[in-house]
């Protein structure tokens, strides 16, 4: 580089500071309080005159619907069955997981109607930041086929702002024909730290999902947990499991499992249920197997759907929302998916009876029951959220 | 040269020293420098130099040699062969050659995940060799490199060619006139004079091989093989800290002008050879 040159690149890079430093300083962060649910102190968001439900009885609009969903999320058929019903053109826009999801919503890159898998945990966010709009419910005829249980959740009271989209528990997926025992008992979970798996296990590439393992494996029940020592003893016990079975980190379990990448797999149920999709030609379903913990150690979570307030079809929101209540539609949704609905009539022992799931993953059904006794990954504080996150990237070092 | 490093690079340093919005869980990059926060860099800068950070960047730097002397090994043979020796074929070589760009990177990868599950064809092919009965899609290093060489020799073994194309052949027979075998024509002509196409194909190479994520994400996904660019994706992603991503970046961005003033300099030296 000539002298010449190397003047001007430094005079151009002191200009572009030079210039910001005469700039104000930028906005602080958000300073909103959140109002953090959990099943001991459930949250029945204020409602404000500013942010009303839409009226009832108003025809859809023209469309498109633009609605928003992990990939892979909703049934495809669904949609056109949409489109042909209503004469409305659905258009999908996708994201890898829920930050991305808040951020680009927030922060407008995504201009959606529809949110159609709003993570719980962060639901108090999209209420502070105003960005999700209270449901009409005159709009929901299907809303009888939803679980009694499901309808006054302890992170919406009332079921103000959401619809639960899927429900689903945290286990071990698995290939029975591989292992060398069944995982079953109250430790099935201990595969994952045994070194006859190393090169075949999988791990969910989640910070809240794998350390809540570590947890729970360590002892302690509280997944939610702000206390240093324990989150010490969650990456101890992960680091004892990355040391013996060098875990895959990734959400792909349901194809690495049917696929034999992995033999033991830390996978959300409706991830084992889809795995079906996955199998080799001629390979049957019953090599599929999945365990949970007892209710008391299991993780349970749902998925819910929740209209923009910036929604410019709210209207065809709310029929969408609608739509997917309907069983018929669910079942084709379920289908395709593999996650199970929070509608009435999906019970496992009919699920089963009809041949719509193999007996050998009757447990990756969730039960009312459960859905009320599991335990719930929720909102951290800030501070605390940090440490999770601060834990996961040593773990993710290998060091 | 401002639009395409400067304001790209500002914006960067505007993230690492600025806020994150705890509710949006984005970041609130601050552009005036005299409001910057370095507290949460430094912490950063003490994990990567003492801490768990130091390993990842060691292992990226590893892999990146490794891969980078798998693309010298495999593709300076072929860009030889294509430029020298390949007469009425060359054109129908090139050709060949930039075949994979039409080919997503993805799916080359992809395609390789097939290849070495358990019941591929290249992993069943590899089980007869000595040590090769393994899963190689479980924290391998040598898939991950592997997987750098076959996703970036492309990148490398074109401008080698172009270097090697431009060799005046009058050069080489004046060198066996002289008595020089073609090995030694070769080590003692051919290697000087593309020795800067060499460089430049090292270095077009390893850049964007050091900020890679996704081929380890296809191939391994396993904390053994952890790069830097998968600590940034995940800070940057899956956190509410892409202020750390971000500062990983310039400590990245940081380490490689190293590298390209090393190779600036070489290439300064060249060109005052040239014209003296």
């Amino acid at each position: 580089m000539s002298r010449r040159r190397f003047l001007a690149l430094s005079v151009a890079g002191a200009s572009t500071v030079g210039l910001a430093a005469c700039g104000s300083r930028s906005k602080g962060a958000s300073s909103i309080e959140l109002q953090i649910a959990s099943p001991a102190k459930p949250v029945k968001f204020a409602l404000t005159s500013d942010n009303a439900a839409i009226k009832a009885g108003l025809s859809n609009e023209a469309g498109p619907l633009r609605i928003a969903n992990f990939a892979d999320y909703v049934a495809p058929e669904l949609l056109d069955k949409f489109k042909t019903e209503t004469g409305v053109t659905v258009e999908l826009s996708t994201f890898g997981d829920d930050v991305e999801a808040l951020s680009k919503i927030s922060t407008g890159a995504f201009k959606v109607d529809l949110l159609m898998s709003t993570a719980i945990d962060l639901l108090p966010k999209y209420v502070a930041l105003n960005l999700v709009q209270p449901l009409e419910k005159s709009y929901f005829t299907n809303y009888e086929n939803l679980w009694d249980s499901v309808r006054d959740p302890f992170y919406d009271l009332g079921g103000q702002f959401t619809v639960p989209y899927t429900v689903f528990s945290s286990g071990i997926g698995f290939r029975s024909d591989l292992v060398a025992a069944p995982l079953e008992g109250d430790s099935g979970w201990d595969a994952l730290w045994d070194p006859q798996y190393s090169g075949v296990a999988g791990l969910l590439d989640s910070y809240r999902e794998a350390m809540a393992l570590g947890l729970e494996h360590a002892g302690i029940d509280n997944i939610n947990t702000e206390a240093q020592a324990d989150i010490d003893a969650a990456v101890a016990e992960l680091r004892r499991m990355l040391k013996a079975s060098n875990p895959r980190l990734d959400v792909l379990g349901y194809q690495s499992i049917p696929e034999g990448t992995t033999t033991v797999n830390q996978l959300w149920s409706g991830d084992i249920l889809a795995a079906q999709g996955y199998l080799p030609a001629g390979t049957n379903s019953s090599v599929l197997g999945y365990w949970v913990p007892p209710i008391a150690k299991r993780v349970i979570n749902n998925d819910a759907m929740s209209i923009m307030r910036s929604a410019e079809h709210p209207v065809l929101a709310h029929a969408f929302i609608n739509f997917m209540l309907d069983p018929a539609n669910a079942k084709i949704n379920q289908a395709y998916i593999g996650y199970q609905s929070t509608l009435k009539g999906f019970e496992a022992e009919k699920l089963v009876a009809e041949g719509t799931i193999p007996k050998n993953l009757a447990n990756a059904l969730v039960t009312q029951d459960d859905f009320t006794k599991g335990l719930r990954i929720l909102a951290l504080p800030a501070a605390t959220d940090k440490m999770w996150q601060d834990a996961w990237s040593s773990l993710r070092t290998g060091a | 040269m401002a639009l395409f490093f400067i304001v790209p690079f500002y914006s960067v340093a505007a993230v690492a020293f600025g806020q994150v919005d705890p509710i949006r869980q984005s970041a609130v990059p601050e552009w005036n420098p005299r409001f910057w926060d370095f507290t949460l860099f430094t912490d950063v800068m003490d994990r990567v130099v003492n801490g768990d950070l130091r390993t990842v960047f060691i292992r990226t730097a590893l892999y990146v040699v490794l891969a980078v002397a798998g693309c010298v090994v495999v593709g300076y043979p072929v860009a030889y062969f294509v430029s020298r020796e390949a007469g009425k074929w060359r054109a129908a070589l090139l050709v060949l050659m930039i075949l994979p760009y039409w080919v997503s990177y993805l799916m080359r990868m992809l395609a390789w995940v097939n290849l070495l599950q358990p019941q591929g064809w290249m992993a069943q092919l590899l089980s007869h060799l000595p040590e090769g009965n393994r899963n190689w899609l479980s924290g391998q290093p040598i898939t991950v490199m592997f997987g750098l060489v076959y996703g970036y020799v492309p990148f490398f073994i074109l401008p080698l060619y172009a270097t090697l194309d431009r060799i005046d052949g009058r050069l080489l027979e004046a060198a066996r006139d002289l008595g020089a075998t073609s090995r030694q024509a070769f080590w003692r002509v051919t290697l000087p004079l593309s020795r800067q196409g060499l460089m430049a194909a090292c270095v077009i190479t390893a850049l964007p091989m050091v900020g890679d994520y996704y081929t380890n994400n296809l191939l391994s996904a396993s904390p053994r093989t952890e790069m830097v660019g998968n600590q940034i994706v995940f800070f940057l992603q899956q956190t509410t800290q892409p202020q750390v991503g971000a500062s990983l970046v310039l400590m990245l961005s940081a380490a490689l002008l190293v590298v390209m003033g090393g190779y600036l300099v070489s290439v300064n030296r060249a060109q005052k050879l040239v014209t003296r």
